[in-house]
């Protein structure tokens, strides 16, 4: 079944992102954009699964001990599954809200944690679904469509 | 989104210094080189100009066609455009006044830097910036490298590339209107410190009508040296080349856009150094800067693979350079003139489009097979990225055999090669 789901052209792709390592920030989302322009996704839709990848990751550096991103190209679409491991979300609705953080301050001096990362994640996918557990973990999952319309950016 | 079909490239290869080394492969941006049959070779569609390549050669194997001094004698009234980044090179221990005349000296009719032009697009990038037609942060594209490195790249990032036509363009422009014109022996001749600005000559999209070519500086380097050390003098009827210190900045990356109003900016210089910014750009993290200003060349364009100095010293002579207020009547006079000419004339006369460099198949189906295949392969090649297949890295020979470029023994180490031709019986 793998097999055929594959002749249909599909793709899997999995990082790894570990907790704290800001150094590191961005190479999994630079590894998924690479991908997509090696396929030939249109350069707006790469933009915002760019954006979208690019915050989700950074969370997970920033909150969570550790965690995998899985990235599945398949029928035009990019399901980006992000996983980790960490104190989990008390609240998902107020997580959601523009400029609601709570980052330490160390995490805001490095520019992260503004409380744009959730909000901007919604805003660049055509689909969102958050699932967290306190203290144990969330999960993340977006998905873009590689060509659909463009969703209003405003 | 096939490659746009090129004309023959300025940049070639002096077949016989080429020593297969991997140097050039390594350091390319774009990994558009490739050791075929014992020599370098180019992939056209993949090349953004950047010149790194010319740079690394040890050999010196790279070369940037251009005539010769004796040949551009024989135009009769070659007229000089003078990148202001070649006044402060090696050996010439001179103001950049004497190099000017320099020039002159060498049988140039008339010499000019960017004096007006740089006023023109300085008000152009505020014009932009303030118009709100940009999206944020917007993107410099004075350098003609970066632009295609976004066009290769980052084609996300096209929008946000500031559409002017590059300073040399405008300086031929304003030249011609206050001039006349140009002679029916005449020719326009850009001294250039780089490839790029040389490919840009020859561009239609950039550059102005009136040029014939651009000139590679360190090909008449030695010729402008003597001529500048010997006494020889200029016809006292000439009236001396041009210089402010507003048209000169541009050789240095940043310094340009000081006292500009257009709010918070990035300056950044080295086409890799550049590549990482725009990275983050397409992340959408640096949306509250308005203004990046990137340069292919470490510096700017002191940097230029075509010039002889080292740039931090070319760049420390500029900024050292004490006869400022000398030139301050003329800068006067030049902003009166460039205050005539309207910026907005200087719009790119095209939509840049992006280039299909890194795509790996012009069906999304093909190219993801494709990339699944590059995926199993490369797993089973060392992995040590030694660069002896040609191929800047073992991703890039499995890519390469993907593709049908390489073929399967070109690994030399027998136990990635037994591993691929087991992976690659497909």
């Amino acid at each position: 079944m793998e097999e055929e789901r594959k002749s249909k052209g599909a793709m899997d792709l999995e990082f790894k992102i570990v907790g704290q390592d800001f150094k590191r920030a961005g190479e999994a989302s630079f590894e998924v954009k690479n991908c997509l322009k090696r396929l030939g996704a249109p350069p707006k839709v790469i933009r915002r699964i760019a954006t979208a990848a690019y915050e989700a990751e950074v969370n997970v550096i920033s909150y969570a001990q550790s965690g995998t991103m899985r990235v599945n190209i398949e029928d035009e679409w990019v399901d980006v599954t992000v996983e980790d491991v960490g104190p989990g979300i008390p609240d998902i609705e107020l997580a959601m809200q523009e400029g609601y953080s709570t980052a330490p301050p160390y995490v805001k001096e490095m520019g992260f944690g503004s409380g744009m990362g959730l909000p901007n994640i919604k805003r660049n996918s055509d689909w969102m679904d958050l699932r967290s557990t306190v203290n144990q973990g969330t999960i993340l999952r977006f998905k873009v469509n590689l060509k659909g319309a463009e969703k209003g950016e405003a | 989104m096939t490659p746009l079909s090129q004309p023959e490239s300025l940049l070639q290869l002096r077949a016989e210094r080429c020593q297969s080394c991997t140097h050039c492969i390594r350091v390319c941006p774009t990994e558009a080189i490739r050791i075929r049959k014992g020599k370098a070779s180019i992939m056209g569609h993949r090349c953004i100009q950047c010149g790194l390549c010319l740079t690394a050669c040890p050999h010196g194997a790279w070369e940037v066609r251009s005539r010769e001094l004796d040949e551009i004698k024989k135009v009769g009234s070659p007229i000089a455009f003078v990148d202001p980044s070649v006044l402060w090179q090696g050996g010439m221990n001179v103001s950049p006044q004497e190099v000017m005349e320099g020039f002159l000296k060498i049988g140039f009719q008339e010499a000019h830097e960017l004096n007006e032009a740089l006023i023109v697009y300085r008000r152009a990038i505020e014009g932009y910036l303030a118009s709100g037609e940009i999206p944020r942060p917007a993107i410099g594209s004075g350098c003609p490298a970066v632009i295609q490195l976004v066009q290769v790249k980052y084609p996300a990032l096209i929008e946000n590339l500031i559409p002017l036509v590059p300073p040399f363009h405008i300086a031929a422009a304003i030249w011609e209107a206050s001039s006349g014109g140009l002679k029916p022996d005449g020719a326009l001749f850009y001294i250039a410190p780089c490839l790029a600005l040389a490919e840009a000559v020859k561009d239609p999209l950039f550059s102005h009508p009136k040029y014939a070519e651009a000139i590679n500086f360190s090909k008449i380097f030695n010729g402008l040296r003597s001529k500048i050390q010997s006494k020889a003098r200029r016809n006292k009827a000439d009236s001396p080349p041009a210089l402010i210190r507003e048209g000169m900045k541009w050789a240095a990356s940043g310094e340009w856009i000081e006292s500009l109003s257009i709010g918070k900016a990035i300056v950044v210089d080295g086409i890799h150094h550049v590549g990482a910014v725009l990275d983050r750009v397409e992340n959408g993290v640096l949306e509250d800067i308005q203004f990046i200003d990137a340069w292919a060349c470490p510096t700017g364009c002191f940097g230029g693979p075509l010039l002889i100095e080292n740039p931090h010293v070319a760049r420390s002579l500029f900024k050292n350079w004490g006869k400022i207020k000398k030139a301050a009547p003329q800068a006067k006079k030049f902003r009166k003139t460039a205050n005539s000419f309207a910026w907005e004339t200087y719009r790119l006369p095209q939509i840049l489009t992006p280039r299909s460099g890194m795509r790996l198949d012009e069906n999304m189906g093909r190219a993801m097979a494709k990339l699944r295949e590059i995926d199993a392969l490369v797993k089973k090649l060392p992995g040590i990225d030694c660069g002896s297949c040609g191929c800047p890295n073992c991703l890039a020979l499995a890519e390469d055999i993907v593709q049908g470029f390489a073929g399967e023994g070109d690994c030399r180490y027998s136990q990635g090669k037994k591993k691929e031709i087991a992976g690659s019986n497909q």
